[in-house]
């Protein structure tokens, strides 16, 4: 950071700028910007799904002119789609932000690995799980519903008239099909025991994890760590892929900044393809940019790889409205915390399903 | 006697000896207009000073009032009308945003006006009763006290009120005023939906407490059972600790029990170790994978993945949250109740063998009402202290099992832990005044009864 600092401070001279970093997760930004939008950066990196409220509380300035043609212009339209409410930017992507598959390959094979039935059918040891069911607050719970062909205010996920499905026929064969994953003793459950200890013991087949998590299983695992695009699964008879939310991580703009050229400046530098592929140099952040994540490097890269064909392949735009956000990742997310607690089971899957929807459209 | 000399003769030589209707219906023309210029009754009796300082005073107020305080006073009544708005300049390319009123701090000026306004009217009060204090000794002939006087009475008759200005003025800066802020915002929309600076709020009057109190809304479909849960965590919870810490201190207290300061030892040593350090390594020990359950794998009670939830099943995490409280409660009633029970006249005890009672018996009939008699008090605040126990359900279960039917709450949140999810995480700051104002009612009602029903305040001194 203090080198992209020192860089945009020699381009432009004209600029006197104190710097001051704080380092906040891009999945806590909103928090932190959000307690005093007037005290917050002038800069700030956020996960694109806070967008909404960002927007809402009016706390991220618009992205107009220059700016605005190079998000548009060197991002595939689904990136651009993440930084956009109601036709208007409002942040510079710089990297992807969605989760696949990792598996250990002393427990699964590649043939196991295509569908989460054959991953569960695997035979391993009493104490091993064969999956690891996370859903990350709703984030990954997503991919079983959206995989079915259901979702959340329609396809594009902000059309607040076309309400939720989740509880049709369909809906109520994913839910059982939970019940059955979760409840399944070769199942790990999300958050009851971590991951990593479970990998270090060569105990745990197949999870979901995003890229930042990499660097973690690889010094774990080291070549016995595989990677691949989320699995089919089956709830009803037919085979359906699972559908990850795709999100980006992005650059904004505090619209409260005494400096509003200056910032917007700075965020555009950071966001440029340059500054892209220096971060992915030094802490292997897959570049958005199009041009960045067409180097030879990137290329090369098994991570990038799997990221980009993820993405291409088993993901899904995550809905970015604020009704969405208020209220997806606490209901969706009692799905999981209720089946696990015992609270939904197969007599009364339609009537919870029936609950969640009310909860998300009243 | 003392009282009797006070009253016999009043001397004005205090302002603070006259009330304010009498200073204001038997003071003279410059006292009543005192009211109102402040400081004039002493500018006009060469009380410069004094004078001076309370004119300032109210030229300040003025000053503030012009530049600020009335425009503030209108914001706090609309609570802002212009939204921020948003310029594209051309030039620069960059979208420009107008910082349009913030609803908070409109309300939060307001609030600092009305609360400087209140005490411009005390000084107003202090300035008429000060005129007529002045009054009433010219009358008399009495000598009128210089500043050199003033200053020196602050040491010696005026201590008191010396002292007490400074942690006074502290409690309202810092106590009074925030407590008018959230207890206002409780009839505003300040919600997810309504987030300053981006989005005005304002007054809505009594429709939250309608919300949370509706037949069939999901507020109220979460606010009783919630607050069900409440009630009956904090008695199961200060019941449980009492009981068991007292009987585990008869036991110890037994006149058979050898090595009594052992034991007491052995109990308490589960103090030194900091309550969130104990909660927290009890949330991994009854995790799903933590050591009970691989115990009970290991003992072949359950299957070599499977494990008991106890804190993913709503009624489980119930009661496994509960007993770990006993674990941390426990030694501290013990401690207390030791020393009760050391206190008991040994000649009770020796009068009621010699009549023949039993163990039961004697511990009914003088244990217990003894203990009863000085422990309520404590029972009570445990009791309320357990209502807001935000930290053993937050550090233990953080509310869950999560429930779908709920408002953003779980299982085993209490009130004040939802609270806490609906303002830290959900932004509904409305709602959560709300609750903190019930809350507040809940406890003021139930601590109030139960206080004034108890031996040691009907009967302040007695023992049985």
């Amino acid at each position: 950071m203090a080198q992209q600092q020192e860089a945009f401070a020699a381009e432009h001279p004209e600029y006197n700028i104190t710097w001051k970093t704080e380092i906040v997760g891009e999945d806590k930004c909103q928090e932190a910007v959000l307690k005093d939008v007037g005290e917050a950066a002038d800069v700030f990196m956020f996960a694109s799904d806070q967008l909404p409220s960002l927007v809402e509380a009016g706390a991220i300035a618009r992205l107009g002119g220059n700016t605005e043609a190079m998000v548009k212009e060197t991002n595939a339209e689904s990136v651009v789609a993440t930084v956009t409410v109601d036709d208007a930017i409002y942040g510079i992507p710089f990297t992807h932000n969605t989760f696949f598959m990792f598996y250990d390959k002393t427990i699964l094979d590649e043939s196991d690995i295509v569908s989460l039935e054959k991953i569960m059918a695997k035979q391993t040891a009493d104490n091993v799980y064969n999956f690891y069911f996370e859903s990350a607050g709703g984030w990954k719970l997503g991919a079983y519903y959206y995989g079915a062909g259901l979702s959340v205010f329609g396809p594009d996920g902000n059309d607040l008239n076309a309400g939720v499905d989740w509880n049709n026929e369909t809906g109520v064969a994913v839910t059982n099909y939970l019940i059955d994953l979760i409840n399944n003793p070769k199942c790990a459950y999300d958050g009851e025991i971590s991951v990593s200890e479970l990998a270090g013991d060569h105990r745990i087949g197949a999870w979901f994890d995003g890229s930042w998590n990499y660097d973690l299983y690889k010094g774990i695992l080291g070549d016995d760590l595989g990677m691949a695009v989320i699995p089919t699964f089956n709830p009803d008879g037919t085979d359906h892929q699972l559908l990850g939310f795709y999100g980006s991580k992005c650059i904004g703009v505090n619209a409260k900044s005494q400096n509003m050229a200056a910032a917007v400046a700075f965020a555009t530098f950071l966001g440029n393809e340059e500054n892209q592929v220096l971060r992915y140099e030094l802490s292997a952040q897959i570049p958005a940019n199009m041009n960045a994540s067409e180097s030879e490097a990137v290329k090369a890269d098994p991570l990038a790889a799997i990221l980009i064909k993820e993405s291409n392949e088993a993901s899904v735009a995550q809905p970015a409205n604020s009704v969405f956000s208020a209220r997806y990742w606490t209901y969706a997310n009692t799905i999981p915390t209720e089946i696990r607690s015992g609270e939904i089971t197969k007599d009364n899957v339609q009537e919870k399903l029936d609950t969640f929807v009310k909860a998300m459209t009243e | 006697m003392g009282m009797m000399k006070k009253k016999a003769q009043p001397a004005y030589s205090r302002p603070g000896d006259a009330g304010i209707p009498q200073a204001f219906k038997n003071g003279n023309a410059i006292t009543k207009i005192s009211f109102f210029v402040f400081g004039l009754g002493n500018l006009m009796n060469r009380q410069i000073v004094r004078g001076l300082i309370f004119l300032a005073l109210e030229i300040g107020y003025f000053i503030y009032m012009i530049t600020f305080g009335i425009g503030a006073l209108g914001d706090f009544i609309t609570l802002g009308t212009a939204t921020q708005g948003e310029v594209f300049n051309e030039a620069l390319g960059i979208y420009e945003y107008s910082a349009g009123d913030d609803s908070m701090l409109c309300l939060l000026y307001g609030v600092i006006t009305l609360v400087l306004t209140a005490g411009a009217v005390f000084i107003g009060c202090m300035s008429g009763k000060s005129a007529y204090c002045t009054q009433v000794r010219i009358e008399k002939g009495k000598p009128l006290p210089t500043f050199k006087d003033d200053l020196r009475s602050l040491k010696e008759e005026n201590l008191h009120a010396f002292l007490l200005s400074f942690p006074i003025i502290g409690i309202i800066c810092f106590t009074i005023v925030p407590l008018i802020f959230m207890i206002l915002i409780a009839f505003t929309s300040y919600d997810h939906e309504h987030q300053p600076p981006g989005n005005l709020f304002s007054w809505v009057g009594l429709d939250n407490f309608k919300a949370m109190f509706s037949q069939g809304s999901k507020l109220a479909g979460t606010f009783w059972p919630v607050l069900s849960w409440t009630l009956i965590w904090a008695v199961f919870a200060t019941v449980s600790c009492f009981l068991l810490g007292m009987l585990l201190a008869l036991l110890i207290n037994r006149k058979g029990t050898k090595a009594k300061g052992f034991w007491r030892f052995m109990f308490v040593l589960s103090v030194a170790v900091p309550q969130f350090v104990t909660l927290l390594s009890m949330r991994t020990i009854f995790n799903a994978n933590g050591p009970v359950n691989v115990i009970l794998r290991q003992l072949g009670v359950i299957g070599m993945t499977e494990s008991i939830p106890f804190f993913t099943n709503p009624l489980y995490a119930k009661i496994t949250i509960i007993c770990i409280n006993i674990w941390i409660g426990v030694p501290f009633t013990m401690l207390s109740t030791t020393g009760i029970l050391q206190n008991i006249p040994a000649d009770l005890y020796e009068a009621a063998r010699i009549d023949g009672a039993s163990a039961p018996t004697i511990f009914r009939k003088i244990t217990l009402p003894y203990m009863l008699f000085v422990m309520t008090p404590n029972l009570i605040t445990s009791f309320t202290g357990n209502i807001n126990n935000f930290n053993v359900i937050f550090l233990l279960s953080g509310g869950g099992p999560d429930s779908m039917d709920y408002y953003y709450a779980g299982k085993t949140d209490l009130l004040v832990t939802w609270l806490y999810r609906l303002t830290i995480t959900q932004k509904d700051y409305n709602l959560g005044a709300v609750i903190g104002i019930l809350v507040f009612i809940i406890l003021a009602t139930l601590s109030l009864i139960t206080y004034r029903r108890t031996g040691a305040y009907k009967d302040e001194g007695a023992f049985q």
